[in-house]
C-alpha cells in the first residue's frame, strides 16, 4: 500500500551503501555475500560494506519497502538454507532511478563549473584514479 | 567415506577466533538486531574469512579486523539512537533535524538568558554603572531585546508548526496526537540520567566556584549547608540534587516530546521552508545577545572595576557564572547558525 503512495523523490538522497546495494539487486535477487561482492566489483573495490553496515541497510530498506525478502531459491538442493535472498520491488526501483537522476543532476551542475574545466584539475582527478 | 562440504569442514583457528570477536561485538547491539540478523551477519561474515584466508591466510583474515571493529562499532551505536528515537522521516530531513536542533539550542539559551537575568538581579546597582557608562547600557540593554525577540520568534514560529503537526494527526483520532508526543519510557529512562548528569556538573560546577571564591560566612538565616548538622546536610543535599534533576528531567522530556511531534510528522517543503525564517531571526538575534553579553562583561569590569570585584557587582564567584553563561549562549548560537546554514544549504540543492 505504502509503495504504491510514496513518491520515490520523498526518500532521497539515499546512503551510497543503499544506492549501491539497490543496484546490486537490480540484477536480480541475491544473498547478502552476494551483495556484498557485487557491490566491491561494481565499485572496483572503492567501496566494501561489511556486514554490520549491510544488514542495517537492508533492515532499512525492508522498513521503507525499498527491497523485500524472497521465498524463493535458485536451487534449494546446492544452496546454504541459512541464506536470506533479497530482491528489488517496484518502489525500489523508482527509488534507485530517482537517485541516479538526482546524482546526474549533480554532475551536470559540476560538471558545468570552470574550476573543473582547467587542465590542473583534470590532471589531478586522472592522477588519482591511476 | 563423508565428504566435507565447505561449511561442515574445521574452521581454521584465526577465522573460529575471528568469528568469536564479531559475535561479541554483535551482542553488544540492540536486543531487535541480534535476534533478527546475527544469523545471517555471521554467516556472511565467516564467507568473507574463508575467502581472506584462500587469497592471503590468516593475515588476510587479519586484516579484516580493524574494517569490522570500524564499521560495527559506529553501525551499532547508530541502531541503538535509532531504537530511542527512531528513524528521520525522508521528507527534507536536513531541514527537519535543524528545526530540532534549533529548538534544543534556543532552550538552552533562554536559560542561559534568564540566569544572565538573575545574575545582574538587582539592578539598581548596575543601573548605577550603566548611566555612567553609556555601552554598558547599551548592550544590556542588546542582551534583553535579543532574548526577548528569541523567546517571541520561538513563539510565533514554532506554534505553526505544532498546530500542523497535530492537524495532521487529529484525523487518525486523538490517540495518535497522543502518541505524537508520547516519550517512550526507554527515552525516558535515558533523559532522566542526562538530568542527573547535567545536575551533579551543575552542582559541582557551583561547589567549584564557592570553594574557589571563598564561601560566604555562614549564619543561622542564610541556609548555609555547611553550618547544618551531618544528617541533615545530606538530606538538604539529595533534595536539592532530586529537586534540580526533577526540573530539568521534565525541562528535557517537554523539548524531546516536541522534537519527537516534529520528527513523526510529515511536513510540506513550503512549511519547511518558512521555518527557515525564525531559525535566521533566532540566529541573529542569539549571536547578538551573546556579543552583546560578553561586551558587556569586560566593559563592566573595564569601566567600573571596583564595583564589578565587589559583592555588589560580580563578585563572590558571579564571574565565573557569568563566563558559564556567555559560553551556554555562544555554544547555543554556534548550534542555531549551524542548523540555519545546513538547513538553507538543504533548501537550495532541492531547490536546483
Amino acid at each position: 500500500m505504502r509503495s504504491n503512495q510514496t513518491a520515490p523523490e520523498t526518500l532521497l538522497p539515499l546512503t551510497p551503501a543503499v544506492f549501491n546495494i539497490l543496484l546490486a539487486l537490480a540484477d536480480g535477487e541475491r544473498h547478502g555475500y552476494s551483495i556484498m561482492q557485487e557491490i566491491t566489483s561494481q565499485t572496483h573495490g572503492k567501496l566494501r560494506i561489511g556486514p554490520t553496515t549491510l544488514y542495517r541497510s537492508i533492515k532499512h530498506m525492508l522498513e521503507d519497502r525499498l527491497i523485500v525478502e524472497s521465498d524463493e531459491r535458485p536451487d534449494p538442493a546446492l544452496d546454504d538454507e541459512r541464506r536470506r535472498y533479497y530482491r528489488l520491488t517496484d518502489l525500489g526501483q523508482r527509488v534507485a532511478i530517482a537517485e541516479m537522476n538526482r546524482l546526474e543532476q549533480t554532475l551536470a551542475i559540476a560538471r558545468s563549473k570552470p574550476l573543473l574545466h582547467s587542465p590542473g584539475q583534470l590532471r589531478t582527478a586522472k592522477g588519482a584514479q591511476a | 567415506m563423508t565428504r566435507q562440504t565447505p561449511s561442515t569442514r574445521p574452521l581454521p583457528k584465526i577465522i573460529t577466533l575471528s568469528l568469536l570477536l564479531y559475535r561479541w561485538l554483535l551482542s553488544l547491539g540492540p536486543a531487535a538486531f541480534r535476534r533478527d540478523y546475527e544469523a545471517p551477519a555471521l554467516h556472511d561474515f565467516r564467507q568473507c574469512c574463508r575467502a581472506a584466508y584462500q587469497k592471503q591466510g590468516s593475515l588476510g583474515v587479519l586484516r579484516l579486523w580493524p574494517g569490522l571493529v570500524c564499521e560495527t562499532v559506529p553501525g551499532l551505536l547508530a541502531e541503538y539512537w535509532t531504537e530511542l528515537f527512531g528513524r528521520r522521516r525522508p521528507m527534507l530531513p536536513t531541514i527537519r533535524r535543524s528545526m530540532i536542533a534549533t529548538f534544543g539550542a534556543v532552550v538552552l539559551f533562554l536559560f542561559a538568558y534568564a540566569a544572565f537575568g538573575h545574575a545582574v538581579d538587582p539592578v539598581a546597582p548596575f543601573n548605577g554603572v550603566a548611566h555612567l557608562h553609556p555601552e554598558v547600557a547599551l548592550t544590556h540593554a542588546l542582551v534583553a531585546f535579543s532574548g526577548e525577540i528569541a523567546l517571541l520568534v520561538l513563539v510565533l514560529g514554532g506554534l505553526p508548526i505544532l498546530f500542523l503537526a497535530v492537524k495532521q494527526a487529529l484525523p487518525r483520532g486523538a490517540r495518535s496526537v497522543i502518541k505524537l508526543f508520547l516519550v517512550k519510557p526507554k527515552q525516558a529512562f535515558f533523559l532522566l540520567a542526562a538530568a542527573l548528569v547535567i545536575t551533579l556538573c551543575f552542582l559541582a560546577f557551583l561547589l567549584t566556584t564557592q570553594y574557589l571564591s571563598g564561601p560566604p560566612p555562614c549564619t543561622a538565616t542564610n541556609g548555609c549547608l555547611a553550618g547544618q548538622p551531618p544528617l541533615l546536610l545530606a538530606l538538604d543535599f539529595a533534595m536539592l540534587i532530586g529537586g534540580i534533576t526533577l526540573g530539568v528531567f521534565v525541562v528535557l522530556v517537554i523539548c524531546t516530546s516536541l522534537s519527537l511531534a516534529v520528527l513523526h510528522s510529515e511536513f510540506g517543503r513550503g512549511m519547511l521552508r518558512f521555518a527557515l525564517v525564525p531559525m535566521g531571526i533566532l540566529a541573529l538575534t542569539m549571536a547578538t545577545a551573546t556579543v552583546a553579553a560578553a561586551i558587556w562583561t569586560i566593559r563592566l569590569w573595564v569601566d567600573a572595576p571596583q564595583f564589578a570585584a565587589s559583592g555588589s557587582g560580580l563578585g563572590n564567584g558571579q564571574t565565573a557564572w557569568v563566563i558559564a553563561i556567555i559560553a551556554a549562549m555562544a555554544a547555543s548560537t554556534i548550534v542555531t547558525v549551524g542548523a540555519f546554514t545546513s538547513g538553507l544549504r538543504a533548501s537550495r540543492v532541492r531547490a536546483a
